[in-house]
């Protein structure tokens, strides 16, 4: 267990090292003045992670047991019967699939995913208190998050009752201890400036982590190092915000992968260059707010 | 062993240089039906319960055979070497399962190859639980 994620870290390391240029953050906006990744900063928080992960772990080991996994359940993998669209003729798509812990592979099928807010332990979900008052578009909206959450709490319902191993990995998936085993494994590509602002707030429950029982918060930060996660964590806070932005402004257009198709390109080149002016006014704008 | 119903794989190559088309390959059965994508939107909340507790059956056979390292499943004669011990794992009942047609070999995870990582030398596995 400790190898395994000992060597997440020399992997990050590695590649965070030596690949010619560091590849860009598909979530990240980056220009002047907004946050600068760089090789350094990206090994910092990769060496504060190799000393804190053994007290990340979770109370009961077997939740990071090797499990084979199909990690990518949307609704294009899984192949129904026509005739029957209930019964499941089979899933595709295991080409990627590894042999790894379980809490970094158990989930809901993706294809239950939704906007808004998402359900945590065995909460059920209601509709909003004001649910008459809304107008008929506001009804199907509610109603709508309202089926999506159910099917999401009926999935974690299942789970508790029949296989208590992966709703304990869905519980774990949701404390900051695994928040920083799993953002390590994509520090070449982003994460980097949360990941030391997080580390950081660790300090103070830290004696609530089962893995970190009898032993010292092994980091310590001046003054003048918590000011700089602090600063870096807001730039980058920024650059995402800014990204979001492109995102939603460009919605179908967006380049996923860096390209769209050759009938899409001149719609989207014009939508970028639109989309262009608009965010970084409203970006700076936003700031300049934040500012003053 | 997973209790999950899968395409069969006719033939592969993961070695593009000894193909004729200079590229790995996959030829594998095609599943007779239809994307679930194609039907979501229309289907009633019901019937999407239904689907959500086939998917949790399939998870929960997933969760409940566990294996003894990390890496990713070969067949023994295409790792030269590259991974000695053969296959064991817990199955659903718990019992220790030897297997040695297969073997645990370096992880094919998407994390060893994307975004440039494919190029660079690091340990891949497999390792031990």
């Amino acid at each position: 267990m400790e190898d395994y994620h000992a060597a997440i870290g020399e992997r990050e390391i590695a590649c965070v090292q030596h690949i010619p240029q560091l590849p860009s953050s598909p979530v990240t906006l980056r220009g002047p003045g907004l946050y600068q990744p760089t090789r350094e900063k990206k090994t910092h928080a990769l060496r504060t992670y190799l000393k804190l992960f053994t007290h990340l772990l979770p109370a009961d080991r077997c939740l990071g047991s090797p499990h084979l996994w199909h990690g990518d359940l949307h609704a294009g993998n899984i192949v129904v019967d026509p005739s029957n669209p209930t019964r499941i003729v089979g899933l595709i798509d295991w080409q990627s699939t590894e042999l790894s812990p379980l809490y970094f592979q158990a989930r809901q099928p993706h294809f239950i995913d939704h906007e808004g807010p998402t359900m945590h332990g065995l909460e059920r979900p209601t509709l909003p208190s004001g649910f008459a008052q809304l107008d008929d578009g506001g009804k199907r909206a509610a109603q709508a998050l309202f089926y999506q959450q159910s099917l999401c709490a009926l999935y974690r319902k299942i789970m508790h009752q029949e296989c208590p191993k992966v709703f304990g990995c869905l519980e774990f998936q949701e404390t900051s201890a695994f928040s920083l085993l799993l953002l390590a494994r994509n520090i070449l590509i982003d994460g980097e400036a949360s990941y030391m602002a997080q580390a950081c707030e660790l300090e103070s429950i830290w004696d609530t982590l089962p893995g970190a029982q009898g032993t010292v918060y092994p980091l310590s930060f001046s003054p003048a190092d918590i000011e700089a996660i602090q600063t870096d964590m807001e730039s980058a806070a920024i650059g995402i915000d800014a990204m979001r932005r492109v995102r939603e402004s460009l919605g179908d257009l967006f380049p996923e992968q860096g390209y769209v198709s050759a009938g899409q390109h001149q719609k989207a080149v014009d939508a970028i260059s639109r989309t262009r002016a608009q965010v970084l006014s409203d970006v700076f704008e936003s700031e300049n707010n934040v500012d003053g | 062993m997973l209790r999950t119903p899968l395409p069969e794989v006719y033939a592969w190559s993961s070695r593009a240089q000894e193909t004729l088309v200079g590229a790995e390959f996959i030829l594998m059965e095609k599943m007779d039906g239809v994307e679930l994508g194609h039907f979501l939107p229309r289907m009633k909340i019901q019937d999407r319960l239904e689907v959500v507790k086939a998917i949790a059956g399939y998870q929960k056979s997933w969760a409940s055979v566990s294996f003894e390292q990390f890496g990713s499943l070969y067949f023994v004669e295409d790792v030269d070497g590259l991974a000695s011990s053969p296959l064991t794992y817990l199955d659903h009942e718990g019992r220790k399962v030897n297997d040695s047609r297969f073997v645990i070999g370096p992880s094919t995870g998407r994390e060893m190859f994307d975004d440039g990582r494919a190029d660079i030398e690091f340990d891949r596995g497999p390792c031990k639980f």
